[in-house]
């Protein structure tokens, strides 16, 4: 998967739920959806350089062509255990505000095209922390998929304050 | 929008700029046909650039706004301040279309036919002339000279110093001097606003040019000029005047020069490099013919070729670095090459975006001017260094402070015409700015002769504001008092003007200042005036910056706050010593507090930081304001040239880092941020003992004090608590000098006794003599010990009391038996008037008042009780709370209560609330004694009830607060 050349801001691509290419990853064995036009690129492990003082969401930051990217864990930030230390990870980068973030993920699955039958509203039994995150429930054959709402992902400093 | 609108809306501005001054300079010089000239110029060609473009508002009124000039300039009317504000009133009005027509694209609807008939009336000459008869500065200036007659000397003076001097002498021989000098006078007194005579104005500094001086020698040919002026005592601030507008007028003179035909090729040479340098803004000044020369580029092109040279930079870093770990390669010589380039391009690259600091001031003129006539004073701006030379990112961050600024001189810092005079000052008001280059930086210095800051006012609004305590306050220095105008919502005007006090303050000024990297520094003499210096990096993309390493993690420390590297090891002499857990350093005589990098970033080990930092380790040596801190890393590595990126919104919060980079490795580093560093290493003491705090209140207490352990006439060892010594000497013996049979010896400039501990210590004839020096209140005494031996924490239980004067008693320190020396007691000995002057002036007041004293410490007992009765106070000491209730029961009464706030069984925040609830006792005011100086600590007390706390260690805050508190309680009863 090549960066996905649009001009089209996060928010809005975020916002239009349950239609549209959405890249599938896994994180703790869970399926979450990245709307494709959010995302400018997608790597392998990566260097990356801790940040002391950072919120815990924050793994540190690494140096994509030039670029400084703030890497965070999206386990972290989803109240995940920590993953297994030798297990290989994946990272999505995403554009949010004119910045860019790596989303760490234990893996990246496959580019779904979803029609908008298959969307669903939050559960209200979810998790406030997990509802925060989603925009939405996705049905797949024999799974579901959370929908990520990258903007608000990527909101977390009032967490980091408590 | 079209092209044609965009330039000329661009060009329009400029040129309105360039107009603001000209017009301000008119008024002080109203006879200048030049300067009238080229401001007649200006508007015309914005008329008639509206004209074109199909502007019909703002032609109309940039036309009633040239007739004004063109009666100016053909002398139909009279240049006064009224008719010098009309015109700037019909700028402003220009420049309302302008903005309206930048956001839309099209002229807004309205009408200025008011101002438009204002300005035709005044062209007429009916309006405001009649009222405006007082004559304008320039005129007021000639007259204040003293006329022709004294310009007249002036010139010959200076004409007579410069054909002496020898390098200008030189390109004037030949000339005739008699000519020259007659051309000078006129030329002078004209542009000191005075009338025309008989030789045609002819500016002696563009003779000088002529004959090839250069631009250089201006500063010599100004020099000579103000020891004309002064040698025929001219008063000083009317010779600073003059010289001022003689050195505008030579600064303004080079594009006077292009149009003479006549000049020589050497001076329009120079004129075309400096046109060349000149940023666009200069363009129009310049003669079309020079225009050539320069083009015009976008601003973010430019900052897109600073951002590519950036990463060229990088790139080259990356590739050195490589270099050095290889060999021999056949690429050396090319990198080289590459390495050098880049360098060049970087410097060129980077002077593209320099800027004249003049660009920041250029709307100052106009704003001192309106100011002086809103505020009713008389206001003079002074700008010196003008030509220096910043990055415009940080003009652009400096413009507003030094607006702030200037007007906070303008409205506070200068009294009114009366005050000043009563004052015994000149009426008008001097606000200088003066720029130049210091050391990698450009400082700026904005200075007024008017007030000064008062510090009882800043300090009566800190204590109304509750930001410090009247006791903090008066505790301060100076220079912290000064600081403190730097604090939001501190403004020491006593008004709101329309001027200032809008809210946005000096703390605003101050961050925005050290947003940049730079510093902010107050200078104030009271009643004589004040000086604000700004000290700003050149440039903010690329610093030059030090690696290093702190439990494996790599951070950048900006090389402009690093003084020195020290590397201190438990073998070198550069020892890391620790005061109760705190970490100093000795350097050079002064003792350099400490703070471990790992700590101030919470790294992990962190846990105990006083045993875990390594033996050996590097010492960063930072400059923060006035102050100076070690900062102790694992490594430290090379310097490198970094690329200044900043850091991701996420991130923004985190205080200590200013920005990242990518280094040459590739890596990214976090570029600390000094100032920050140093705020959270001041935190992390609070925090650290508040969290002492509470685990003290946990468990049995543990009051673990510094001890001193030396031995003098025994080898019984003798422990003095750290905290009272000032400094370990070592005196050569042959120094030691005898003053009615007494030892002394000077020591820093003054006489300091020595005391022997023993007085069967045998004293040393030769070699180095070891002495503990005590200070108190700016007089010191050295007790001469055999030897010093350790410094140990050990807590402090005086097992045996003393068998003689001079000993509290024995306790077992650090496994041994030891004595405890009562500092006191030598202190006494040596200034037997000590005590008494400490005492006196409480005991007067206080006479007999009873004090109960709670500690259960009883070296404190032991050194408060006599201090206290010295001081006129009944006092009744007692080790703990139950003890104190036991005196209760039995019916005594106190006029004072003071305690320690840590006791044995109830603590001293216990028994506060427990006498605050009984009947007896709840009105005696209540003093905390605290080994510590937390905030936490103060609140905690207050919220209970005492009503001051005091530091164990300060017997003359102990003394004063006590007074103090019993003054206030007798004044409310």
């Amino acid at each position: 998967m090549k960066p996905i050349g649009s001009a089209d801001s996060p928010q809005t691509a975020g916002k239009m739920f349950g239609q549209g290419d959405f890249v599938a990853v896994y994180v703790a064995g869970q399926l979450f959806g990245i709307p494709v036009l959010a995302i400018r690129d997608v790597l392998g492990p990566q260097r990356v350089t801790r940040i002391p003082l950072a919120p815990p969401e924050v793994a540190g930051v690494l140096n994509l062509r030039g670029r400084i990217v703030t890497a965070i864990d999206v386990r972290q930030r989803l109240g995940l255990p920590a993953r297994a230390h030798d297990d290989r990870d994946m990272s999505v980068v995403v554009e949010c505000g004119g910045e860019l973030y790596s989303l760490i993920v234990d893996s990246v699955a496959e580019v779904l095209n979803l029609a908008p039958d298959g969307y669903e509203r939050n559960p209200c039994t979810l998790n406030p922390r997990w509802r925060e995150i989603s925009a939405g429930i996705y049905r797949l054959d024999g799974q579901l998929m959370v929908m990520l709402d990258v903007d608000n992902l990527l909101q977390f400093r009032h967490t980091a304050a408590a | 929008m079209d092209d044609v609108l965009r330039e000329f809306l661009t060009e329009t501005a400029e040129s309105l700029e360039v107009l603001d001054g000209e017009l301000v300079k008119l008024e002080q010089g109203p006879n200048d046909p030049e300067l009238l000239g080229n401001i007649f110029r200006l508007l015309h060609t914005i008329k008639g650039t509206c004209g074109f473009l199909g502007l019909p508002r703002l032609e109309s009124v940039a036309h009633a706004g040239e007739n004004i000039l063109g009666k100016f300039r053909d002398g139909e009317l009279p240049v006064t301040p009224g008719a010098v504000s009309l015109t700037l009133e019909s700028l402003d009005c220009i420049k309302g279309i302008l903005s309206a027509l930048e956001i839309t694209g099209s002229e807004p609807a309205g009408e200025d036919s008011d101002l438009i008939a204002r300005l035709d009336a005044m062209a007429e000459g009916g309006l405001g002339t009649a009222c405006e008869v007082s004559s304008a500065p320039g005129a007021a200036l000639f007259e204040e000279l003293g006329g022709l007659g004294v310009i007249d000397a002036v010139v010959e003076t200076f004409v007579q110093t410069i054909v002496a001097d020898g390098i200008l002498g030189e390109s004037l021989s030949g000339c005739d001097t008699d000519q020259l000098q007659g051309g000078a006078r006129a030329h002078l007194a004209k542009l000191l606003g005075g009338p025309s005579v008989g030789d045609p104005p002819r500016s002696i500094f563009r003779y000088l040019a002529s004959r090839g001086v250069e631009r250089t020698s201006r500063d010599l040919v100004l020099e000579h000029f103000r020891a004309a002026l002064h040698t025929l005592e001219v008063p000083p601030r009317l010779a600073a005047r003059v010289a001022a507008i003689v050195s505008a007028d030579w600064r303004d003179d080079k594009h006077a020069d292009a149009d003479k035909p006549n000049a020589p090729a050497l001076a329009r040479k120079v004129d075309a490099e400096q046109a060349a340098n000149a940023e666009p803004r200069d363009r129009s000044r310049v003669d079309s013919q020079l225009g050539a020369n320069s083009i015009r580029v976008s601003v973010e092109l430019l900052e897109n070729l600073m951002i590519m040279v950036s990463e060229l930079v990088l790139t080259r870093n990356q590739l050195l670095r490589i270099l050095r770990l290889q060999k021999e390669t056949s690429f050396t010589a090319p990198l080289h090459r590459l390495n050098q380039i880049t360098s060049e391009l970087q410097e060129g690259v980077m002077r593209t975006r320099m800027q004249p600091i003049e660009n920041a001031w250029a709307k100052l003129p106009r704003l001192v001017r309106d100011l002086s006539r809103e505020l009713g004073k008389k206001i003079e701006l002074e700008m010196i260094g003008g030509e220096t030379e910043v990055d415009r990112q940080i003009l652009e961050v400096v413009k507003d402070p030094l607006t702030h600024m200037v007007r906070n001189a303008a409205d506070h810092g200068l009294e009114s015409i009366e005050e000043r005079k009563t004052a015994g000052k000149p009426e008008v008001g001097t606000i200088r700015l003066a720029a130049y280059h210091e050391g990698g930086h450009i400082v700026i210095a904005v200075f007024d002769d008017g007030r000064g800051l008062s510090l009882d006012r800043i300090k009566a609004k800190a204590a109304a504001n509750g930001l410090h305590s009247k006791a903090e306050l008066s505790n301060m220095s100076d220079q912290q008092v000064m600081q403190l105008i730097f604090n939001a919502g501190l403004s020491t005007a006593e008004k709101i003007t329309s001027v200032s006090g809008r809210g946005v303050g000096m703390d605003v000024v101050k961050t925005n200042i050290e947003k940049i990297g730079g510093s902010i520094d107050i200078k104030s003499a009271f009643g004589k005036g004040a000086t604000f210096t700004v000290k700003i990096p050149l440039t903010l993309a690329i610093i030059s910056a030090l690696i290093v390493e702190t439990r494996g993690e790599r951070f950048a420390i900006p090389q402009i706050g690093v003084c020195e590297l020290v590397r201190a090891s438990a073998k070198s002499e550069h020892k890391i010593e620790f005061i109760n857990n705190a970490p100093v350093l000795r350097l050079r005589n002064r003792l350099l507090p400490l703070v471990s990098l790992a700590s101030v970033l919470k790294l992990e080990g962190e846990a105990a930081p006083a045993g875990e930092i390594a033996e050996d380790a590097f010492i960063v040596v930072a400059q923060i304001g006035i102050a100076s801190l070690g900062i102790i890393v694992d490594k430290v590595f090379d310097t490198e040239e970094i690329v200044v990126k900043p850091v991701a919104p996420i991130l923004r919060d985190i205080q200590v880092f200013s920005g990242n980079t990518i280094l040459g490795d590739g890596c990214i580093v976090m570029i600390l941020d000094l100032n920050a560093v140093a705020n959270a290493a001041s935190n992390l003491v609070a925090a650290d003992e508040d969290i002492r705090g509470i685990e003290c209140g946990g468990r049995a207490r543990d009051d673990r004090t510094a001890f001193l352990i030396f031995k003098a006439g025994g080898n019984v060892p003798k422990v003095v608590p750290l905290s009272l010594v000032a400094r370990l000497e070592e005196i050569e013996a042959e120094t030691i000098e005898y003053s009615s049979g007494s030892p002394l010896v000077q020591y820093r400039g003054q006489l300091m006794p020595l005391i022997p501990v023993e007085t069967t210590q045998s004293l040393k004839t030769g070699g180095r003599q070891s002495v503990i020096v005590f200070t108190e209140k700016q007089r010191s005494m050295g007790l001469m010990v055999d030897e010093i031996v350790d410094i140990v924490d050990d807590r402090l239980n005086v097992e045996l009391a003393a068998a003689r004067p001079g000993l509290l008693g024995s306790a077992v320190i650090d496994g041994r038996a030891s004595e405890v020396i009562d500092a006191g007691y030598y202190f006494a000995k040596a200034h037997p008037d000590w005590l008494a002057s400490t005492g006196h002036c409480h005991a007067a007041r206080d006479a007999r008042r009873r004090i109960l004293l709670i500690d259960d410490s009883p070296f404190f007992r032991n050194i408060l009780t006599p201090l206290l009765s010295v001081a006129g106070y009944d006092v009744t000491p007692v080790e703990n709370a139950d003890r104190a209730f036991n005196l209760h029961d039995a019916g005594e009464d106190f006029d004072i209560i003071v305690s320690d706030v840590e006791l044995p069984g109830m603590s001293g925040y216990e028994l506060a609330e427990t006498i605050k609830k009984s009947t007896r006792w709840r009105d005696i005011p209540l003093v905390a004694l605290s080994s510590r100086n937390s905030t936490t600590e103060l609140r905690r007390s207050r919220a209970v009830g005492f009503s001051e706390v005091v530091s164990k260690a300060d017997r003359d805050a102990l003394l004063r607060k006590i007074s103090e508190t019993l003054g206030e309680a007798r004044g409310a009863a």
